[in-house]
């Protein structure tokens, strides 16, 4: 493996000495490039009190290009899709070199307070959330007990 | 074109100590401002016809665009050079002709040294040595050689005449990146040399030899205030590229990287598609990069180049005397010292014989234009002096045109396939081809294996049909399973 890029060493180091609240990234040993991450849901959303684990890779072209976002905690939402992928528009094209994990993940933390039906990567997700939403709040908070909730 | 390396060209290596100030002029292609030096160029040479010329043209192309990405400590600007230290490996596709005359015309920062740390309250001397130490390019690890993963085709029997123009074009990837490695090498030896050379002869008056290596003054004047760059978070001296929308500062090896994302279709919504093949080829866009800080649409910068001038058409680094040591000062100085001519535009008029004035350092008037280095309104990107990405990578029209065209050309393939496989099920076609074939229309994502598969499979297949024949009328006995 090549050399780690300052810049991935010192935004790691700052992701630990400055901590961003509700929010844990932590690299690999094996391989400093891959991130565990976890978001905590954020109040008055339906993913309250849940703890999200999620796994972030930087890739070789970083920060010219996105960091690679998954969840690994299932979770009911309409721009998350069953494989946890992530629909979310600085990841993908509206992503810039000046963002950073930092606030790659905060992106995230707030799609959780803000779904976006009209977008979805999870049709019948969002096809749920449009029809009733309470129902399909219903269904979220479930899963963020029975998924996101440690036992 | 006269390609031929002459003994002058062929000794191109031995030139990298003394920059040619011939190919000035903006935005003109130098016709030939390099030749390779040797490309075993017998062989090649016989071999060329026609096609093989414009291959050949793009491969010296290649190899100079690969000879201007060395960082050579005797091409310098203020201090800086004219290319990039090392930080990215990839997304170095950009104009370095263009790049390198914007550096020389002080219009956007040199690619000045990387420091990857800084305190502030280094002394110094400790400072100094860590800037006399480092090194011109990043390290060049093993894997900037490595090699890239084997062709499938290298297992089959018969190879194809795309395979051999692939092999053929790994090889010349791999001559050049071990080409550019010792390139760096030579370069990094020769300053070695220099600073060896400065550093015996401290002091002493009339030192001659090694004009290029940088006084303490130079180097303590750039580095005491370093700063980072909000992208690639290494340090660099304050002269910074300027955001043209929300003057944010950029270092100009970041800068290089942004571009314009490849032609895609419009309102893709998804990003990371590739070239849909059912897609309209009409219907592909480009659209100018946005800025990294900002997202404005066009993303260009601004420069403001340091009060003083060493390297090419200055003084020599080594000459440069001050008793100023922060910029701060440099800029107050400077704004006493000189009243702009009214004459003075932004335009700077180089004298062809390098005027190596005897003076400490000389103040540019034409810096002060501009508001200073701290403008405070945004410019719009046909500024003139505004250098936006598209500035230094000009061939975006090329690439969507040739995006457009290949599109064309594929779904006209498919649809020629789709017809010929029609036509040709009834027949005698062998297993494999049919479902080359078939694959190859419903693959729609990768379109290169897709091309590469079907030529494959058409080309074997006769070839097996051809062998079957013939081992028949050999009437070997083994039969084939």
């Amino acid at each position: 493996m090549s050399q780690l890029p300052k810049r991935i060493i010192k935004e790691s180091q700052r992701l630990i000495s400055d901590p961003v609240p509700g929010i844990t990234a932590v690299p690999h040993e094996d391989n400093l490039r891959y991130f565990q991450v976890t978001i905590q849901g954020p109040k008055e959303s339906p993913y309250q009190d849940g703890l999200f684990k999620l796994e972030l890779y930087l890739p070789d072209d970083y920060p010219m290009v996105a960091p690679k976002v998954r969840f690994l905690t299932k979770i009911y939402h309409p721009n998350i899709d069953r494989l946890g992928r992530i629909c979310l528009d600085v990841l993908k094209k509206n992503w810039s070199p000046a963002l950073q994990i930092r606030t790659i993940l905060l992106s995230i933390q707030a799609l959780l307070s803000a779904p976006n039906p009209d977008d979805p990567l999870s049709n019948e997700v969002a096809e749920h959330w449009k029809r009733d939403e309470q129902d399909a709040i219903a269904t979220a908070k479930e899963y963020t007990k029975l998924y996101a909730t440690e036992q | 074109m006269g390609n031929v390396p002459t003994r002058e060209e062929a000794s191109a290596g031995r030139r990298a100590s003394s920059f040619s100030y011939e190919h000035r002029a903006m935005g003109h292609r130098p016709s030939h401002p390099f030749s390779p030096p040797s490309m075993d160029g017998a062989s090649l040479r016989k071999k060329m016809k026609g096609k093989d010329k414009d291959r050949k043209e793009k491969r010296r192309l290649k190899e100079e665009h690969a000879y201007n990405l060395i960082v050579r400590h005797t091409e310098n600007v203020d201090g800086g050079f004219l290319a990039p230290y090392g930080t990215y490996r990839s997304n170095l596709d950009y104009d370095t002709n263009i790049v390198r005359n914007l550096i020389i015309d002080r219009r956007i920062a040199p690619f000045y040294t990387p420091l990857q740390d800084f305190e502030d309250d280094w002394s110094d001397e400790k400072l100094l040595e860590i800037l006399r130490s480092l090194p011109l390019h990043a390290p060049l690890t093993e894997d900037s050689l490595a090699l890239e993963p084997e062709d499938e085709d290298d297992h089959r029997l018969h190879s194809s005449n795309g395979s051999f123009r692939r092999k053929d074009n790994q090889k010349f990837k791999q001559t050049m990146a071990k080409k550019t490695a010792e390139w760096q090498q030579e370069a990094q030896r020769l300053q070695d040399r220099d600073r060896h050379i400065a550093k015996r002869s401290l002091g002493a008056v009339g030192n001659n030899i090694a004009l290029d290596i940088p006084s303490d003054d130079l180097l303590l004047l750039l580095y005491r205030r370093a700063s980072e760059c909000p992208i690639c978070f290494l340090y660099y001296p304050q002269f910074f590229n300027i955001s043209r929308c929300c003057i944010q500062p950029i270092c100009t090896e970041c800068f290089v990287q942004i571009k314009r994302l490849d032609p895609h279709p419009p309102h893709d919504e998804e990003g990371n598609e590739q070239l849909d093949t059912n897609g309209e080829p009409e219907t592909l866009i480009s659209e100018p990069a946005r800025c990294p800080f900002c997202a404005s649409i066009d993303f260009g910068i601004t420069y403001v180049p340091p009060p003083f001038r060493t390297g090419i058409n200055a003084i020599p680094p080594s000459e440069f005397r001050s008793a100023i040591t922060t910029i701060e000062e440099l800029d107050e100085n400077a704004i006493e010292d000189d009243a702009p001519d009214s004459s003075t535009t932004t335009i700077i008029t180089e004298s062809k014989s390098k005027a190596r004035a005897k003076k400490s350092y000389s103040i540019d008037p034409t810096v002060l234009l501009d508001q200073g280095r701290h403008r405070r309104n945004s410019l719009p990107p046909n500024s003139p002096s505004v250098i936006t990405t598209d500035t230094i990578r000009a061939d975006w029209v090329g690439k969507l045109a040739s995006a457009k065209s290949k599109l064309a050309r594929r779904s006209a393939t498919a649809s020629a396939i789709h017809a010929t496989s029609l036509i040709t099920e009834e027949e005698h076609i062998s297993n494999s081809q049919r479902r080359a074939l078939r694959a190859a229309r419903q693959n729609d994502e990768i379109h290169e294996l897709e091309e590469r598969m079907i030529e494959e499979a058409l080309r074997l297949s006769l070839m097996e049909n051809r062998d079957e024949v013939q081992r028949r009328r050999a009437s070997a006995p083994e039969s084939r399973t």
